[in-house]
């Protein structure tokens, strides 16, 4: 069951308010013996879902197709507090767009690519596994 | 096998000190039927292991009854910079002091904890995680 945020919500908005800008997020997958792996991840929130490039080689392809179950959280407040957490169900998209032909990607990362000298080419080479992640349960306190 | 953190080495010695510094963690376990659940918390290193207190009532508890392989990290800065992630067997540890006898979990949380007591009555479940692997960078 996919779970919404409702933007006419204080709580709601503010979470979408901090997916939307925030540029680190946490996503964990599961290896196929059962061992929770959890990395940081750039990411887009769109169309209720978390969209994020992989690399080929990445482990976390291998988990999510043995096993889709996904969790990913926003890091909180030093002091604890502002969670934002969710579990999902994670999919391949191989019909998204790769990096160059992602406007929106390329504007939230900009500085970032420019950091590392990384052109929107760079990315799709090195990046170009699609994932999409559906919220089916939100917590947050 | 344990896996251990170097503290001669830089990048060693910069996650023991985030690790003995930084007041929140993340801790993932997995429901019995497979979904990875991550959630922030307090917590000390004691230079072996994680060691945090659960509310009796906290469902990981029963996550890691049935399956004790979770994840812990903490947090990146904002550029996604400075990983400390790590792969551990978790146990509960019913000899583990608590909060009120455990004197450097109160001098780490002082400050967000006037009455350590609160924690004894609240948070008494000693859990410790062991690392198994660890990702820095």
């Amino acid at each position: 069951m996919t779970a919404t945020l409702d933007p006419s919500t204080e709580a709601g908005a503010h979470v979408l308010g901090r997916l939307t800008t925030e540029r680190m997020g946490w996503l964990t997958s599961l290896t196929p013996d059962g061992q929770p792996q959890s990395l940081p991840i750039w990411f887009i929130w769109t169309d209720g879902e978390v969209f994020l490039y992989s690399r080929k080689t990445a482990k976390r392809n291998a988990n999510i197709a043995a096993d889709p179950r996904v969790s990913f959280n926003l890091d909180t407040r030093k002091d604890g507090d502002d969670v934002v957490a969710m579990e999902g169900t994670a999919r391949f998209d191989p019909d998204g767009p790769l990096c160059s032909q992602y406007p929106q990607y390329l504007a939230k990362y900009r500085d970032k690519l420019e950091e590392y000298g990384w052109e929107a080419d760079h990315m799709d080479r090195e990046y170009p596994v699609i994932i999409r992640v559906t919220p089916n349960r939100w917590r947050g306190w | 096998m344990t896996a251990t953190l170097d503290p001669s080495t830089k990048q060693g010695a910069r996650a023991v000190d985030r690790l003995t510094t930084e007041v929140i963690g993340w801790m993932t376990t997995v429901t019995a039927d497979g979904q990875p659940q991550s959630s922030p918390l307090w917590f000390l290193w004691t230079g072996d292991d994680v060691f945090l207190y659960s509310q009796t009532t906290a469902p990981r508890l029963a996550n890691i009854a049935a399956d004790p392989k979770v994840a812990f990290n903490l947090h990146t800065d904002p550029g996604g910079g400075s990983v400390i992630s790590m792969e551990g067997t978790a146990r509960i540890d019913p000899d583990g002091p608590l909060a009120s006898n455990n004197p450097p979990y109160v001098a780490k949380y002082s400050s967000m904890l006037p009455d350590p007591t609160y924690m004894d009555r609240e948070y008494p479940v000693a859990i410790r995680i062991t690392p198994t692997r660890w990702r820095i960078g």
